[in-house]
């Protein structure tokens, strides 16, 4: 307003203003409003009119200790109100203070820049620090979310493993029931497999025999009926003679019908042996051991293994040879048995001698040898041929189930096995052999007495 | 009529003895035994009136089988009559016994009847 060139309009304002001020006793309000007054009529050049005003403003602010930049200005302002009227030590000391408060306040406002600056600093710094620390937290924090990550990974992959592994096991556990299941299935297979090989081991061997049996029975068959049909008709010539008178015809006659009924009753005993020999290879075994007669039991299985290889084989001959000890009691024993490894080896035996006379010049003779001994607690068989001997390369095998070195048909390979498994196994007894490649073989049975 | 018996059975011989008692009595018959097939042959050899005989014999014997000799005799002695005899009554046999020239093919047990007359039937002197 003053310097709108209004410099009344200002004093009346500034009169308004003192008294607004004074009636509102604020310190900062009260000097503004004397300086203003103050200005205005230094303005108007009223010098000494003016000075009351500035020191009433000041007085104001002395008071309440403001110190402001305006308030250096404002007392310079009033220094030269009183250089303006002469009064310059005054004004001197205004100028002074004036300078003085204005370095104050600018020292102040440098303080305060510096504290400012000091403060952001320290803010900063702080700020800083927090951010690290923040930064550190948030390291921390994240480490600890990726070790959470990472830690529900591998629960995720143990729990995966975990049900793969159990998955798998239980695969594994359906697999070990199956292969089992299978295992069982085919022991129980082979169980079968094994009984029906052992009956047609069995089977094979009465098989051997049946066609020789057949014509053995038949031949003295063969004589029974025709010595019965003589002895008939020689009866008829008996009575004729005794009508007749003529003795001596009688009594010859009656010698001839003894002769046939001797025949008759010899060849029915043939037929008999033969089978029961057949019925003990062919019946089932009862497993029961009974007192047996070994001389017996071996001879009758020569005579069945000569004639059931006759039958089979046109050509087959063989020279027997028997050395039974009489001294030999009864020994406890399955006859049935006992009776199939003897068969089984005789017919080996035969075999060999003949297979050895088909390859050698024809005055070769095959013989079989068997006999019996008595030793003190045990019995001794030998079955003995002069055939081709057993290899020493096949030696350690021939008692393996399966192993045969006949033509395949001949042989089921099961023989000698169940052999060994009757001897050794059921009755406790030894069976050996003696073989010289190409001059002989020899089984030796030992039983105990007492079994 | 003469009749050459092979089998290594020994008991045929004494019942073909029983058998033809009243032919050999009254000489109508004469018979000669074998037991085997060489012993034949040797037996056939030594007699001069060998072409007079006819022979008997059995199919399954030791050393020599009766199909053996048969081929062997006929070789020999074509005219000579052979007889086969067997328990065996397979096709096999009695096609070999026909094949070699057999005059016939009997089983056993021997229907001495239908033999006798069959050697009736052969004219044999």
């Amino acid at each position: 307003m003053t310097e709108m060139d209004k410099p009344e309009e200002a004093i009346i304002l500034s009169k308004k203003a003192i008294e607004l001020a004074d009636s509102s006793a604020q310190p900062l309000v009260i000097s503004q409003a004397y300086t203003s007054m103050g200005f205005v009529l230094k303005w108007k050049k009223h010098w000494k009119e003016a000075i009351p005003f500035y020191e009433k403003g000041f007085d104001a602010l002395n008071k309440a200790d403001i110190f402001t930049p305006q308030n250096g200005l404002q007392r310079r302002e009033l220094s030269e109100c009183y250089e303006k009227i002469g009064s310059y030590s005054k004004a001197l000391e205004l100028y002074k203070h004036s300078s003085m408060i204005i370095d104050s306040v600018r020292s102040r406002e440098n303080i305060q820049n510096a504290t400012e600056l000091a403060m952001n600093y320290e803010f900063e710094k702080k700020e800083q620090s927090n951010k690290i620390k923040q930064d550190a937290k948030d390291e921390v924090t994240q480490a600890r979310q990726m070790a959470l990550i990472i830690g529900l990974l591998l629960s995720v992959i143990l729990i995966v493993g975990a049900f793969i592994g159990y998955y798998n096991k239980k695969k594994a556990n359906a697999l070990l029931r199956e292969q089992k299941k299978e295992i069982e299935d085919t022991l129980t297979k082979l169980k079968n497999t094994q009984s029906q090989l052992i009956h047609a081991e069995k089977m094979a061997s009465l098989g051997e025999l049946t066609a020789g049996i057949a014509h053995e029975i038949q031949n003295p068959l063969n004589f029974v009926n025709n010595f019965s049909e003589v002895s008939n008709e020689l009866i008829t010539e008996m009575v004729e003679d005794v009508e007749n008178g003529n003795t001596l015809e009688f009594k010859a006659t009656a010698e001839d019908l003894k002769k046939n009924l001797d025949k008759i009753n010899h060849h029915g005993q043939r037929a008999d042996s033969i089978v029961k020999g057949m019925l003990l290879h062919s019946r089932g075994t009862t497993g029961e051991k009974t007192m047996t007669n070994i001389n017996n039991l071996l001879d009758q299985n020569v005579t069945l293994a000569y004639h059931g290889l006759r039958a089979n084989d046109k050509e087959f001959n063989i020279t027997l040879e028997k050395e039974y000890d009489k001294s030999l009691e009864k020994i406890n024993i399955i006859p049935q048995n006992i009776s199939r490894v003897l068969l089984n080896i005789i017919n080996n035996a035969c075999y060999a001698a003949n297979d050895k006379k088909k390859m050698s010049d024809i005055d070769f003779v095959p013989v079989l040898n068997v006999s019996t001994k008595n030793l003190n607690s045990k019995v001794e068989i030998r079955i003995r041929d002069n055939g081709n001997g057993i290899q020493n390369e096949i030696s350690d095998k021939i008692f393996q189930p399966f192993f045969t070195t006949k033509p395949t048909g001949d042989g089921t390979g099961l023989g000698l096995s169940l052999s060994y498994d009757i001897i050794v196994k059921e009755h406790k007894g030894e069976i050996r052999f003696e073989s010289e490649e190409g001059k002989f073989t020899e089984f030796i049975i030992t039983l105990p007495k007492n079994n | 009529m003469k009749l050459l018996v092979v089998d290594d059975e020994q008991d045929v011989q004494y019942l073909f003895q029983q058998k033809f008692r009243k032919e050999i009595k009254s000489g109508e018959v004469q018979m000669q035994f074998a037991h085997s097939g060489n012993s034949a042959l040797d037996l056939l050899e030594s007699i001069e009136d060998r072409n007079d005989f006819c022979v008997l014999t059995d199919i399954n014997m030791p050393e020599m089988s009766g199909t053996e000799l048969l081929k062997r005799i006929k070789n020999l002695y074509p005219v000579l009559k052979v007889i086969m005899i067997t328990a065996y009554g397979d096709e096999q046999n009695i096609l070999l016994a026909k094949q070699n020239g057999a005059e016939d093919y009997f089983t056993k047990p021997l229907e001495f009847n239908l033999l006798k007359s069959k050697l009736n039937k052969l004219e044999l002197t």
